[in-house]
């Protein structure tokens, strides 16, 4: 995978693909059922989704050049992830309590 | 124990670990530690699919139908609720991120040395990864935890 650009925004879309699944099971119980069917599982079907979408983005951003603000785009996908991950505890600590 | 817990906490360490030395040997780059970066960085990577699939499957198995039940019906319920729910969503993420640290070492690869920008990217998600995935063996040891504890419930 040398097309950084698309690596880089296709893991970005991915990361908030993860985030958006993981709290839409635990509030609609209709898309849980929809992704159980999919795959056997939520969780399965989560993981196949989430490796669909990043492969598929990554045709889709993919270009020879390189784009000249990497570290913005690699700040962008960071963020994302840390913030992403802190929504996934946050959603999951208030749904306990 | 279970062997598939072994294969997953090992691979993803020694992925954690591949993604450490990527970053050590970006920190100041010459052309044999890029090459020596992009052949860990893939190495890495691999680790970080194979604890994946180990997880998963341990988790698809074992873990929803026998250790889950106990340990919501233990002492330490949120071990579950709070911890596995959200080690197997953010778990998913730590592979897309070992593949963007691959793919930025690869594309750059002796350019790394003068394109500061490259290179900091590179430094940042591969730490990313370091961080994701030693937060995942300190989730799971709360998780082996809720689990234990549960279980000491019932015997003691």
């Amino acid at each position: 995978m040398k097309n950084i650009r698309g690596v880089l925004s296709a893991a970005i879309v991915t990361i908030w693909t993860i985030v958006v699944m993981a709290i839409a099971t635990e509030i609609y119980p209709a898309f849980k059922a929809i992704l159980t069917s999919f795959a056997g599982q939520h969780w399965t079907a989560k993981s196949t989704i989430s490796l669909a979408v990043f492969f598929v983005l990554y045709l889709f951003f993919r270009s020879k050049e390189k784009p000249r603000n990497i570290l913005s785009y690699a700040v962008a996908l960071a963020l994302s992830a840390v913030i992403g991950g802190a929504v996934i505890f946050g959603f999951y600590l208030w749904h306990f309590l | 124990m279970h062997p598939l817990i072994g294969l997953h906490a090992t691979a993803g360490e020694f992925g954690a670990l591949a993604f450490l030395w990527v970053a050590v040997e970006l920190l100041n780059p010459t052309e044999s530690r890029i090459r020596r970066a992009t052949w860990i960085a893939g190495i890495g990577v691999i680790l970080l699919f194979i604890s994946w699939i180990a997880g998963g499957y341990y988790y698809l198995t074992d873990y929803q139908s026998i250790v889950k039940p106990v340990i919501k019906a233990g002492p330490l319920p949120w071990s579950h609720s709070v911890i596995t729910e959200t080690k197997e969503h953010i778990f998913l993420m730590i592979p897309f991120l070992a593949l963007v640290s691959w793919s930025l070492v690869r594309s750059y690869g002796t350019t790394l040395i003068a394109d500061r920008g490259a290179r900091m990217s590179a430094v940042l998600i591969s730490a990313l990864v370091v961080i994701f995935a030693f937060a995942m063996a300190g989730m799971g040891f709360i998780i082996s935890s809720g689990f234990r504890g549960a279980l000491e419930a019932t015997v003691l």
